[in-house]
């Protein structure tokens, strides 16, 4: 399943400030980790992830730096002090809306003894 | 892919950054196209990657970036086993991806460049609404519905031929000039008249009076009408055929005829005088002052100014008349000529009133009109105020004129500098206030110069100054906002000094002649004016410009009787004019005068009967 894409504007950003906070990636690299981590739920092709990426830069939310070690350059993107605020905001923010979705019904309740 | 490695010197030139130009390193680092190739991508991968950087319409670094960055994804993806058309097939769409990228591209770029944007999206804002706003102007047409010239003619008595006396004066005045000419003597003219009471020119002049009686008497017999049958007239030709004439293009020709006319009538009395002709004398000074108050029909201020000065010429031979032949005038004749003194009323009121009109007139020429009384500039209205603002067709801003501004070179300095930006109109139609705030500011500004104007000198207040509605308290933006009024609003003040002056000229009259009659009747003049009421005066007029009694002094055998004037400060009998004559021509300026006088007020007394005394020095009075 795909989100629909104003449900997906609100939570590709959240999805790419918390792949970064287990550490630096690159764009390919986010990408695949988006589509397996999510079951492809949160799957993004690189004409939205890299514009996303772009205005997380120009918010100041990450940074990047660009490696030219390896065989292919690479440009890594790792939270930036201000961004990890903004994902614990954002976690915040996700939790309640996820448990208001639960009180009105639309997300379905977790199963007796498994974790929320 | 058909990019090669080897670029063209210009491309290389063009695409190396200044500071590897600097370093003597002919890079071509900026060259995205050939980041591109030089990335051995299949050619579907590259085509995306090309098509991408080059929608995205960003500064060469940027596009590189962006460039490396794409190019990156796409051999990784290549690396981990994926097709390149998988790899584009999940790249998604290109315009979309370029315009997304753009757009957090350009949010990435410097504050002074995001400031620079939004500067220039502004003046770009600007310029649009300027450029619909000149299309309104361009679009809109004044609307001429009204007439007023017809207004200011409404006080005009409708006469059958021969009935009206601008005819009579007219005539006469022709007639004489006529007379003149053919008898090599220069035609009459307004500047000239004094020379005629001159010791050489005075036998032509009587030559010119006793060659003429028929002339005379008709001037006399248009004075005895009570119509001057004459108002504002287009000049020949000028009529407009599908519009209301132009109000302030009128012609007042008949008021040279009048003044020309009561210079002969003063003439004449003086000539009638030395005949020992008491009758003529009492008719043509009587006659003076009814044609002074003929002009009460003439619209506009000037059409005061010329009739206060031709009675002030009318109180002035009286007192020349008296001094030079005492005993010439029977009490008979001294209360005949009294009671037309007293009876003489000039209508400031209407002469105020048509000056409004002049400026209801430029407006209906300038805007449009919405009908509920507002209305926009138009291009027209423009051109036309552009022209009105031309010194070279305007007088009223440069002359010196007694009705002029005193801050005259101010208005022309505003009036020239507009005509420069006349030149392009649109900055014009910016700056000018709407159609509803011109009449309203118009109404406030008449209202504010002409809210005292029948009250004498003395009782003005000091503190009594508005600025918002006092031009001469304008800024350069007002004088440009409200640039018909800058322009048109004549100089009141002005107009009311000399009103006031000549209304003292007429308490002089009326105390002189009063004066005249006590001294027959008890043999020797009063000690105090005090005295000539009530039984030859109701009541005796103070000073205009203080309040207080007038001065009266005895100087040889004759009275004289004066104003301190407005710089309010007794100068013993001292006129303002250097000439020691009284000077109608003189204007009085009473902007900032309020009951104080100001420190530029003109040294000296307003001599209101009988012989000034000479000035001994012309040092002004500490």
């Amino acid at each position: 399943m795909k989100l629909e894409r104003e449900m997906m504007r609100g939570a590709g950003p959240a999805a790419v400030l918390a792949l970064l906070s287990g550490g630096e990636k690159y764009g390919y690299e986010l990408v695949e980790a988006l589509r397996q981590q999510s079951d492809g739920v949160l799957a993004m092709g690189q004409s939205t992830l890299y514009p996303m990426l772009y205005n997380l830069e120009a918010k100041g939310l990450v940074a990047a730096r660009v490696d030219e070690s390896g065989p292919r350059s690479r440009r890594y993107y790792r939270l930036t002090r201000q961004g990890e605020k903004k994902l614990a905001n954002d976690r915040q923010q996700w939790a309640a809306l996820v448990d208001a979705l639960r009180m009105l019904g639309i997300v379905p309740a977790p199963a007796a003894g498994g974790t929320s | 892919m058909s990019e090669t490695l080897t670029l063209p010197l210009w491309r290389r030139l063009c695409t190396t950054p200044l500071w590897d130009l600097v370093r003597g390193q002919l890079s071509g680092r900026l060259d995205w196209r050939a980041v591109v190739a030089r990335a051995n991508l299949p050619e579907p991968c590259a085509d995306a990657v090309l098509q991408t950087v080059r929608k995205t319409r960003l500064w060469s670094r940027e596009r590189v970036d962006v460039a490396r960055e794409l190019i990156g994804h796409f051999q990784e993806g290549l690396a981990h086993g994926r097709t390149p058309q998988q790899l584009v097939d999940d790249f998604g769409d290109v315009p979309m991806a370029a315009k997304l990228i753009r757009r957090a591209k350009l949010r990435c770029r410097p504050l002074r460049w995001q400031v620079g944007r939004w500067l220039n999206r502004a003046a770009a804002a600007a310029l649009l609404l300027y450029l619909l706003w000149l299309v309104r102007v361009w679009w809109g047409r004044p609307s001429l519905e009204t007439d007023y010239v017809a207004i200011a003619n409404s006080h005009v008595k409708l006469a059958p031929a021969g009935e009206a006396a601008a005819d009579d004066y007219r005539q006469a005045v022709a007639t004489i000039q006529q007379w003149r000419k053919a008898h090599g003597q220069q035609e009459l003219g307004y500047h000239d008249l004094a020379k005629t009471f001159d010791e050489d020119a005075w036998p032509q002049t009587v030559e010119m009076l006793r060659e003429n009686r028929a002339a005379l008497n008709q001037i006399r017999a248009g004075a005895a009408k009570n119509r001057l049958g004459q108002g504002a007239t287009l000049p020949e030709g000028e009529q407009p055929v599908d519009e209301p004439p132009f109000l302030i293009a009128v012609s007042l020709a008949h008021l040279n005829d009048v003044r020309l006319a009561v210079a002969l009538l003063e003439a004449d009395a003086v000539e009638a005088a030395d005949a020992g002709d008491a009758e003529r004398v009492t008719a043509d000074v009587a006659a003076i002052l009814a044609a002074a108050q003929q002009l009460n029909e003439s619209p506009f201020l000037l059409s005061g100014i010329i009739a206060v000065y031709c009675a002030e010429r009318g109180y002035q031979i009286l007192d020349a008349v008296l001094q030079d032949h005492p005993q010439l005038l029977s009490d008979r004749h001294l209360q005949q000529l009294a009671h037309r003194i007293a009876a003489y009323r000039p209508d400031w009121t209407w002469w105020f009133d048509t000056e409004r009109l002049t400026y209801r007139d430029v407006i209906q020429r300038i805007y449009t009109d919405s009908g509920h009384g507002n209305g926009t500039v138009t291009w027209q209205g423009l051109q036309f105020l552009s022209d009105l603002a031309d010194p070279d067709n305007f007088v009223m801003v440069s002359g010196d004129g007694p009705w002029t501004r005193r801050n005259a070179s101010w208005g022309e300095k505003v009036a020239r500098m507009l005509v420069g930006l006349s030149r392009t109109p649109p900055v014009l139609a910016v700056a000018l206030a709407d159609r509803q705030e011109m009449a309203s500011m118009a109404r406030r500004v008449y209202d504010y110069e002409l809210r005292n104007w029948d009250q004498p000198l003395y009782a003005d207040d000091p503190d009594d100054v508005d600025p918002e509605v006092d031009i001469n308290h304008w800024s350069t933006d007002q004088r440009i906002r409200y640039l018909p009024l800058t322009l048109l609003v004549p100089a009141f003040d002005a107009a009311r000094g000399l009103m006031q002056r000549v209304e003292g000229s007429r308490d002089g009259a009326l105390i002189g002649l009063a004066l005249e009659m006590s001294r027959r009747e008890r043999g020797q003049w009063p000690t105090t004016l005090k005295e000539l009421a009530p039984r030859w005066l109701p009541a005796v007029p103070v000073d205009r410009t203080n309040g207080a009694p007038l001065k009266y002094r005895v100087v040889g055998d004759r009275p004289l009787v004066y104003s301190v004037g407005i710089d309010l400060d007794d100068d013993g009998g001292t006129p303002v004019a250097p000439d020691g004559q009284h000077d109608s021509r003189r204007r009085i300026n009473l902007s900032g005068f309020r009951g104080v006088a100001p420190d530029w007020a003109d040294d000296g007394d307003w001599i209101l009967w009988g012989e000034s005394l000479p000035a001994e020095d012309d040092e002004p009075d500490a």
